[in-house]
């Protein structure tokens, strides 16, 4: 069944078509959430919130357009009013990071409390525009016409946002001694 | 469209980055997750059901609207129509009802210019029944010369005649001179009725 049967089925108040979208696009929506707040628990509740207010909202979706921006933008929402919320708390002490720079199997599988470790030390010292920018462009690999949709950011500030990210990022592995 | 450009000396994030982006962290207990979400949807979407008509009911809302100032225009042109029509038809006796009767409130009709000789009458006009007053002020608005009328008496006279195509004031004059109880005279651009018996 394509996209557009499976929405219009939504609309009519089919669940199951829903269970269909959700199983499509579960794994996405945590990714993203995941690298923006680092936290499996959070993210599992960014993914529940995010699916719920799709449905609720179903009937107003525009079927012309991709389904996963539109979900892509209720994640990135919900992402940046807790990324709000987290930072009001102080930064986290500086700590080494895991092996996984020095790590000279690239394909090992890593795991997500590996992956949120570096992460989190990456970009604890970014503001949450900063890292919702970081995290869209450079770890969820979204091109910029995406991130201007997802955001309502320009593609300057963007590429501001952006640069000022990673600057703060390799001052940050300066600090861990790796640059 | 470009991808967003990274300075080149960043050799260690870029590293970094390349890991990071190129596994997807692991979604545990994924079927788990989709039934708490599902359990979580609300029952009822059926609530939300009326929001879906209200468009359609606007659109058409907006539809009756315009077709409602659509008649307003076309009767309201129908009616500046006619009325500029028949301003223009008053002064043309030609295509007037002629049937209309109205009471005499003046002795004499005038006009602003003399009385035009050349002016023929461009169609038939029949006098059904009107007031002597009423004949005077199609004749003033036609010929342009004055209609005087010796009194009110005279003035309330219904009469009926043809007044056919090409006739001049002088010939209206003839007409009403006729008649046994009316004499008319024209005087430059002055036409002069009177009772007959007035005289004698």
């Amino acid at each position: 069944m394509d996209e557009k049967t499976l929405i219009r089925r939504c609309q009519d108040g089919d669940r199951e078509a829903f269970r269909s979208v959700v199983e499509s696009h579960r794994r996405a929506i945590f990714s993203l959430a995941f690298r923006m707040l680092c936290d499996e628990s959070a993210a599992k509740d960014i993914v529940q919130e995010t699916f719920i207010r799709a449905w609720q909202g179903i009937r107003r979706f525009d079927t012309s357009r991709p389904l996963r921006t539109w979900l892509y933008t209720i994640a990135v929402r919900l992402c940046q009013d807790a990324l709000e919320k987290c930072s009001r708390t102080e930064p986290l002490p500086d700590e080494p990071l895991p092996d996984l720079i020095s790590d000279q199997s690239p394909d090992r599988r890593m795991e997500n409390s590996e992956m949120a470790a570096v992460i989190q030390s990456l970009t604890q010292r970014l503001s949450p525009k900063q890292r919702l920018v970081f995290t869209l462009a450079c770890l969820e690999s979204l091109e910029t016409k995406e991130i201007v949709r997802l955001t309502g950011l320009t593609a300057d500030q963007i590429k501001s946002n952006l640069w000022q990210a990673r600057n703060t990022i390799k001052e940050q592995l300066k600090r861990l001694g790796y640059e | 469209m470009n991808k967003i450009s990274r300075p080149s000396s960043d050799g260690k994030l870029d590293q970094i980055i390349s890991r990071l982006s190129a596994q997807q962290p692991t979604l545990p207990c994924a079927d788990e997750l989709t039934d708490r979400i599902m359990q979580s949807l609300p029952e009822q979407l059926e609530a939300e059901l009326p929001a879906k008509p209200k468009p359609m009911l606007r659109r058409w809302a907006v539809a009756a609207s315009i077709a409602a100032l659509f008649c307003l225009s076309v009767a309201a042109a129908t009616i500046t129509y006619h009325v500029v029509n028949k301003r223009q038809t008053a002064t043309e006796p030609a295509k007037e009802d002629l049937t209309a009767t109205q009471q005499p409130t003046a002795v004499m009709e005038k006009t602003e210019e003399g009385c035009q000789e050349e002016i023929l009458l461009p169609e038939d006009i029949t006098f059904k029944n009107q007031t002597l007053a009423e004949i005077a002020r199609q004749i003033t608005a036609i010929y342009g010369c004055k209609v005087e009328i010796a009194d009110q008496e005279t003035a309330a006279l219904r009469l009926y005649f043809n007044f056919p195509k090409g006739s001049t004031a002088k010939d209206f004059v003839k007409i009403i001179d006729d008649y046994e109880t009316l004499a008319a005279t024209i005087d430059g651009d002055t036409i002069t009725i009177k009772r007959q018996e007035a005289e004698q």
